[in-house]
């Protein structure tokens, strides 16, 4: 017997529905700040050039589902259509701890988190947002950020990666080999290399970080 | 010719070609058609059914209390199937007097169906029996029947009732009444029906009075002697168009609605089946199925002869716990339901003591041993109490887990002492007492919503000629050190919903509401704990014995008030985060200013024109401005003001804070869109002294106290290993160890250790618990202490 909540039929013949006032009277709501359209960039790039739908995940853990969303790269921020009013705005950062989105035209989705990591050009903390690559013992995210070349107007990917160990050191980092992940963890550096090369595993680009991460996590 | 012969080939081949795929094609829809058919007959009607009712039970540490002493409670929640209720997750405890006054009522939160904590009973109570009520926001819906009710004593040391001796001549007959249950659903005419019935709301000199089965032309056609829980049943073959009552106690209460055709099935402990009918149907294939924790026990396809058919399901297939029997045709049309609850006893717990009897603080060794082991692997949660138990006949009605979940009514009275270790006759235990009918609605509309989220609180704005006010914004805060700020708009009724967070717990809530134009209105906050009927008789007879205990027990407890024998070690609420919380709903804010860093000021105006930058007050119209940081212009809207965090305060009050009273300014320039509100800007004014607000009296506001009962408890008492316990100070606790979270290893065996007390007497050991599939748990038994 199934111990989920199933209507009984006298709630039945109430003719309700679980509740008789729609969920969205009862969620939390997002705040943030209202952006006039000119604000909003519109960076080229897979995960950047359109609207999508994801949830937000507030502080408290609540989840406004099925948002029209988007991720700005430049400014780091998520940026949220309420499409009755046609206003956008700006997710305020303090009060989400991340957003799940949907990739455009793909059934996959891409989990943001907002992390504190310290910048690798300027050593300051600062609050971001990061994709979940792996998620386990040791983490691993992705930084996706867009920066201007030059004085262009051009963009280009400024992908970083951040590494979350299990004792909760966080390390930031841009470019990587193999043998500079294996060193990121004294611990098991031997085992972890040698297991790198039983598998032939390079570490060049993401696909192989994520699975270097992943086999790590199973040491 | 040959060409011919050739073309005549070819068509015979075409056409054979054509046979064979066309045959084919019969073929493949044909086994689709099939296994369609079959996908349809094992489609599991198991889900149509419904687990609406939720039970509640308390378990309590005693029901003999003393004004001012603490009462420790465990809450379980589950369902229909005894197995604990993960959707909901706040019960409502009610403390009410035998009135049904309320005294004091607060929510606890569950975590998988479970919740325990304490709450001390105010000193002013008169002594008298009082009930301790328990139930969920959805059971509200309902007929009242699954509410939980403990009757405890409580005795004022103050006041002389104790002396008095009150006769109980007081009967509350009005709320009493019978309860029917026909099985399978339905009363049908013509065939014999077993009908369940249980009497409400009843006294114990009322167990002997039978209850007259009556058609409507008065004759008596069944008499029915309910046992002393107040159940009983008969069998009836209603005729047609003929109505039913039953005469109890001078009263007529009324049969359901008969229908004039249908199904029954009638089930028994010794696993035979009955299927009676007088329908159409009844000469179809039928399918008769048997489910128990899910899965299929027993099926049988027959038809019925002569309108009925009996056959048994065999031992091997019989399980404990709750079984559901469901009867459908040949189509998958479900005909008719039953169910039958099994009570598991192989889910003992043994209990032993290194001793039978100890000197007074002394260590006690108990040894806990789960004689199933299977049962850990699905969760258990297990409780125990070690209090006094005194040689009184009480009338109290305080249960067991036991022979709360397993029988259906709430109370026994033959086993509401604390004399007998193991508090269930044989006879109940084994009786099966199947739910042959779920509560009927009292209303057409479901009003009162499960709280799955957290707590649900409504309410209804009216306007100054008592009409409710649709579609005005109705504002919800509290003074915290973060600003939470909710709103939410009146629906077509007029009422409004809040769903609070932990955040909210304890708290005093704020509500703000303007009407349109400026219209007064005024907010009504619905009360949960209202309404319910009186489930027992008001009688104060205090048996001699039990008030002599009483007055032992009124100077144990003063001692204790005085000495403070190392009472209650309170657990916080590992599960409520409190850095969930931490931040104001509007995020970061663009300037904070601290007032200690400025020349003294007297008034707001004078703070505005010197210290805050890009902020406009208007003083005659009491509106405050700010600059978009954007643009550098002035919002045309005004700025949302709060003062302590909470929003719209008194203009006046504002008026008149200085750099003196002010600790610091917040100011959030940007248009906020909160939901679907806007926002041009927010103001924060946190003052010096802390608890500070002044509502803005042209908004219509009300204050509540959120009290929600989440600190967990854990009672040892002191360690008395050691000789420096000073011997100079009673120890005279009552309660020697209350545990509500105990846990077994994985062998299934837990050793409980603890110190007796200074009081002599005789204690009963109880563990109560039950498991995640909903298999109860219970076991007890006694030590002494000389």
């Amino acid at each position: 017997m199934n111990s989920v909540f199933i209507l009984c039929q006298a709630q039945k013949d109430c003719h309700c529905n679980y509740y008789n006032v729609s969920e969205e009277v009862l969620e939390d709501k997002i705040t943030g700040i209202a952006l006039s359209d000119e604000n909003i960039k519109l960076p080229e790039g897979e995960i950047y050039n359109q609207w999508s739908r994801g949830d937000i995940i507030l502080n408290n853990g609540e989840k406004i589902t099925n948002r029209i969303i988007r991720y700005d790269g430049i400014s780091d921020q998520l940026v949220a259509s309420e499409v009755s009013e046609n206003v956008k705005l700006v997710v305020e950062k303090s009060t989400i701890t991340g957003f799940d989105i949907k990739l455009f035209n793909s059934d996959s989705i891409l989990h943001y988190i907002k992390l504190t990591y310290q910048d690798i050009f300027s050593s300051e903390f600062e609050d971001g947002y990061a994709q979940v690559l792996v998620s386990g013992k040791t983490s691993l995210y992705a930084v996706r950020r867009l920066q201007h070349i030059g004085a262009t107007f051009n963009l280009e990917q400024n992908y970083s990666y951040i590494i979350v160990k299990e004792d909760g050191t966080i390390i930031h980092f841009l470019l990587f080999s193999r043998r500079y992940i294996a060193g990121l963890f004294p611990e098991k550096k031997s085992i972890f290399k040698s297991q790198l090369r039983k598998q032939s595993n390079r570490i060049r680009n993401e696909t192989q970080l994520i699975k270097a991460i992943k086999l790590f996590n199973t040491l | 010719m040959k060409k011919q012969n050739l073309n005549y080939l070819r068509d015979c081949c075409m056409e054979t070609i054509k046979n064979v795929v066309f045959m084919l094609l019969i073929f493949l829809l044909g086994s689709t058609i099939i296994s369609a058919k079959d996908k349809n007959s094992n489609n599991d009607p198991v889900d149509c059914f419904y687990t609406g009712i939720q039970k509640v039970y308390l378990q309590l540490n005693k029901e003999v209390y003393i004004t001012g002493e603490d009462v420790l409670f465990n809450c379980y929640l589950v369902n229909a199937a005894n197995i604990p209720d993960t959707f909901c997750k706040v019960v409502y405890v009610e403390l009410a007097s035998s009135n049904n006054q309320k005294i004091l009522g607060f929510s606890v939160s569950l975590f998988k169906g479970i919740g325990n904590s304490y709450f001390s009973l105010p000193d002013t109570l008169t002594t008298g029996y009082y009930y301790i009520k328990a139930f969920t926001n959805n059971m509200r819906n309902f007929e009242h029947d699954y509410y939980f009710y403990a009757k405890i004593l409580i005795a004022n040391q103050a006041d002389d009732r104790l002396e008095k001796l009150i006769t109980d001549n007081y009967h509350n007959i009005d709320s009493a009444r019978v309860l029917f249950y026909p099985q399978s659903g339905n009363l049908i005419n013509g065939i014999e029906n077993k009908i369940l019935l249980q009497l409400s709301d009843f006294s114990e000199d009322w167990e002997k009075q039978s209850v007259n089965i009556i058609n409507d032309s008065g004759k008596i056609v069944k008499t029915v002697i309910p046992d002393n829980t107040g159940i009983g049943t008969f069998n009836l073959i209603p005729e047609k168009n003929s109505k039913y009552f039953a005469l109890w106690n001078r009263k007529k209460f009324e049969l359901p609605q008969q229908v004039s055709s249908g199904f029954i099935i009638q089930t028994e402990t010794d696993g035979n089946v009955t299927i009676l009918s007088n329908s159409l149907e009844m000469s179809d294939i039928l399918n008769f199925r048997a489910y128990n924790n899910g899965s299929i026990i027993f099926e049988k396809k027959f038809t019925l002869s002569n309108g009925s058919a009996t056959f048994s399901i065999p031992v091997e297939n019989r399980k404990k716990g709750f079984t559901i029997f469901v009867l459908f045709n040949s189509y998958n049309r479900l005909l008719c339901k039953n169910a039958m609850y099994v009570h598991d006893d192989s889910a003992q717990v043994k209990i032993t003591s290194n001793k039978t009897s100890y000197k007074t603080r002394e260590k006690v060794i108990l040894t806990i041993d789960l004689q199933d082991k299977g049962i850990l692997k699905n969760g258990l949660n297990l409780s125990l109490n070690i209090s006094q138990k005194g040689v009184y006949k009480t009338k109290c009605y305080t249960s067991t887990i036991k022979n709360y979940f397993c029988l259906k009514s709430n109370f026994d009275k033959k086993n509401s002492g604390l004399l007998e270790s193991d508090s269930i006759s044989e006879q109940q235990i084994n009786k099966i007492l199947p739910v042959f009918n779920f509560p009927k609605t009292i209303s057409p509309v479901c009003q009162f919503l499960p709280e799955n989220k957290g707590y649900i609180l409504s309410g209804n704005i009216f306007s100054k000629d008592g009409k409710t006010v649709p579609d005005i914004p109705v504002y919800l805060s509290v003074a915290d050190s973060f600003a939470s700020f909710k709103y939410c708009f009146t629906d077509s009724t007029g009422r409004f919903f809040f769903r609070l967070s932990r955040f909210y717990e304890n708290k005093n809530l704020i509500f703000q509401a303007r009407g349109n134009n400026n219209d007064a209105v005024k907010i009504e906050i619905e009360d949960k704990y209202n309404g319910e009927p009186s489930k027992h008789v008001g009688f104060d007879y205090i048996p001699e014995d039990l008030r002599n205990f009483i007055k032992s027990t009124q100077n144990v407890v003063l001692a204790n008030k005085i000495f403070k024998p190392g009472l209650l070690n309170l657990i916080s609420d590992h599960m409520f985060d409190e850095n969930l919380y931490n931040h104001h709903f509007y995020g970061a804010t663009d300037v904070t200013i601290y007032l200690s860093d400025y020349d003294e000021l007297d008034d707001f105006k004078d703070i505005v024109r010197n210290i805050l930058p890009g902020v406009y007050y208007n003083r005659s119209e009491n509106k405050v401005r700010v600059i978009d940081r954007g643009t550098q212009t002035l919002w045309h809207n005004e700025a949302l003001v709060l003062l302590n965090n909470i929003p719209f305060p008194d203009p006046a009050f504002i008026d008149k804070l200085g750099t003196k009273q002010i600790k610091k300014i917040d100011l959030k320039k940007n248009h906020i869109i909160y939901g679907n509100i806007d926002l041009y800007g927010i103001l924060s004014i946190t003052t010096n002294q802390k608890n500070v607000y002044a509502l803005n009296p042209a908004l219509a506001n009300i204050t509540i106290p959120n009290i929600v009962r989440n600190v967990q408890v854990l009672l040892q008492g002191p360690d008395y290993s050691s000789n420096t316990s000073p011997k100079a100070r009673p120890d005279l606790r009552q309660t020697l160890y209350w545990n509500p979270g105990l846990k077994l290893s994985d062998d299934g065996k837990a050793s409980v250790e603890f110190y007796t007390s200074d009081l002599k007497g005789n204690y009963k050991v109880e563990l109560e618990g039950i498991s995640s599939k909903g298999v109860i748990i219970y076991s007890s038994t006694a030590i002494e202490v000389k």
